[in-house]
């Protein structure tokens, strides 16, 4: 411990100069204190570094396929679809990755991220149909799936999953009504969704009972 | 977000610290809850989860990470001598924490100390009322004019931060007694006279002693379990403000002092108080506020927020006299409560008293500790003894 004569107080740091007033400290006692906190963080840059790299490798990308699409043009806008891809994986993987998020909301979010995808894809190439009509109810199909998977594992924590489930079963009835406006012609895949997501529901219904009437009334709480 | 943290006698066993929390959490059932977004309110819901302890992260108050804490909206951490708990505001405010913080270091020294026969720590809590999640601001609620602290800009502090969000925590140790016959000599209460000492530091420093535009204000936020007879365990607080524009060059200390003292008094019936908050419970009936989706009434309170930061240059918490039951005494070093900042708030200052250790922390993301050094300063002209510890973001060689 020493002291400090200007600000006239003790400083238990284990320092030469006073935090304060930056004077040099006197009168040693002989007791070197222990510091009480951990060591100030430094290491915030090195984290934020890799993050920068992968946007600027993702920027220059992206410039690149747009700037090769144009002084190459062949009646394909493939640049676009490289552009999209990109923000795909940075949408996809941010929010993948952070360990908070529901599992049942990364599914949501991946399914409504890459059905976007294959539609602008499709749309890109000459509008074909095979996204709405394969792609895009086989998305939702499995979505709904891999949620009922992870309520048999986690059935305990079902409450938790609860609402995604729901939000996933509802966006299954999706490819039905674009079967309805006459976007799909070939409707196998769409009629299998829409069964998966009904039988979804129905069973949530049935086997929920008080458990999802109390999730939605707190949820809806107003 | 806040920590108040326990500093003990000897260094903390962690296994030992995690053994205490367990005993602890069935007591407190209003911490066993986690933040749940609805689709027009945020909600509680109980947390199954078990809470675990971890070495102190590098920041105070960093982050609390919200699956590393099982969800659970405070943390346990240990330093050294030292048990910290930090907590989000929503869970509950200081008196809150520091309930809880008694009961778990309370426990933690029962199983530690292995000279005491009845070292199971599975005995009653040593706090009066460990859960009571009674909304005090309803109950107490009565239609009438609200009563609101005005929007009149106060001065703000500014000035080069420190680097790479670095908090700069400095602990000022003062002697009980000493401020104690300081402050009953001069007729003010303690969070009276540090506040007028505040506004004087303010004035000499930042303001050279000269007339400013904008007042000085300090935001002190009051506890009003004793004002309404509550014993909740949730939030329950308001607050007041205090200072003085500067409006010439020979301000002198005991003028301010004055006018701080006066504006406490004035403000600290419980009438005012509950009009302070009538304006708060009638927006949250409104049937229109009710119905707005949650992410509209998040950008309204950020709004509010950044409004209220406006209009105070500092915050001054004092969570007061701790007292535990007399075997944990011997202990117990001292109680430190370090308050949050941001970039807007960029210094807070904290206060607790433990035995005959009161500890004044300042909290600050700005390099220069001019308001900290006048505020020492003028503490020991007034012949008290202070001694000074920081966690190094002062240091030279950062």
């Amino acid at each position: 411990m020493r002291t400090c004569n200007g600000c006239r107080l003790k400083v238990m740091d284990d320092t030469m100069t006073c935090p304060l007033c930056h004077a040099v400290l006197s009168g040693f006692d002989g007791n070197r204190p222990e510091s009480a906190y951990p060591d100030v963080d430094v290491n915030v840059h090195g984290y934020n570094f890799i993050t920068r790299i992968f946007m600027f490798l993702s920027i220059v990308g992206g410039i690149a396929a747009v700037v090769t699409n144009y002084l190459a043009y062949d009646g394909v806008l493939w640049s676009v679809l490289a552009v999209a891809s990109i923000l795909y994986l940075w949408a996809g993987i941010a929010h993948s990755i952070r360990h908070h998020v529901n599992v049942a909301s990364k599914i949501l979010v991946q399914v409504l991220c890459a059905s976007v995808l294959v539609v602008l894809v499709d749309l890109v190439l000459g509008y074909d149909g095979w996204s709405v009509n394969y792609l895009v109810p086989l998305l939702f199909g499995l979505a709904n799936i891999a949620v009922l998977i992870l309520l048999t594992i986690n059935r305990l924590d079902w409450r938790n999953y609860l609402m995604y489930q729901l939000g996933i079963a509802l966006l299954g009835f999706v490819p039905i009504i674009l079967y309805l406006c006459g976007a799909v012609d070939r409707p196998l895949i769409t009629m299998i969704a829409t069964v998966i997501s009904s039988l979804t529901l129905i069973g949530t219904m049935i086997f929920g009972e008080r458990k999802v009437e109390s999730e939605l009334k707190r949820r809806f709480h107003f | 977000m806040y920590r108040v943290s326990a500093r003990l006698k000897r260094d903390v066993v962690p296994e030992l610290l995690q053994e205490a929390l367990d005993r602890t959490m069935p007591w407190f059932e209003s911490f066993r809850v986690r933040l749940r977004r609805g689709f027009f309110w945020y909600y509680f819901e109980t947390n199954g989860k078990r809470p675990t302890i971890g070495e102190e992260a590098k920041t105070p108050c960093g982050t609390i990470d919200q699956a590393g804490s099982n969800q659970f909206l405070f943390t346990v951490s240990y330093f050294r001598k030292r048990i910290s708990l930090e907590v989000f505001h929503a869970l509950s405010d200081g008196a809150g924490a520091v309930n809880f913080l008694k009961d778990l270091t309370c426990r933690y020294v029962r199983l530690a100390d292995p000279k005491d026969p009845a070292a199971d720590g599975r005995e009653l809590p040593s706090v009066e009322v460990t859960s009571d999640p009674e909304d005090s601001y309803e109950k107490n609620y009565r239609k009438g004019d609200g009563y609101g602290l005005g929007t009149t800009r106060a001065f703000r502090l500014k000035g080069g931060k420190l680097p790479l969000y670095a908090m700069g925590v400095i602990h000022g140790y003062l002697d009980t007694e000493g401020l104690l016959s300081l402050c009953r000599r001069n007729d003010a209460t303690v969070t009276q006279y540090l506040s007028a000492v505040l506004v004087w530091s303010l004035y000499r420093e930042y303001m050279k002693g000269r007339p400013h535009g904008e007042p000085i204000l300090i935001h002190l936020p009051v506890n009003l379990r004793p004002y309404f007879d509550s014993t909740t365990t949730m939030n329950f607080f308001s607050s007041i403000q205090v200072g003085m524009k500067i409006e010439r060059d020979d301000h002198t200390f005991d003028e301010m002092l004055e006018a701080v003292v006066g504006q406490c008094r004035r403000q600290l019936s419980k009438d005012l108080l509950s009009r302070r908050f009538a304006g708060n419970v009638a927006v949250s009936r409104n049937l229109f506020v009710r119905f707005l989706p949650l992410f509209a009434k998040d950008l309204g309170l950020k709004i509010a927020y950044l409004r209220s930061c406006r209009s105070h240059s500092l915050t001054l918490s004092n969570l007061g006299r701790i007292e535990v039951p007399g075997e944990c005494r011997e202990h117990i070093e001292q109680f430190e409560v370090l308050l949050y900042v941001t970039d807007r708030e960029p210094s807070k200052c904290g206060v607790c008293s433990f035995g005959n250790r009161t500890v004044v922390t300042f909290t600050s993301r700005l390099k220069d500790a001019f308001l900290q050094r006048a505020f020492f300063r003028k503490l020991a002209a007034d012949g008290l003894e202070v001694a000074i510890e920081t966690n190094g973001a002062y240091n030279e060689n950062l």
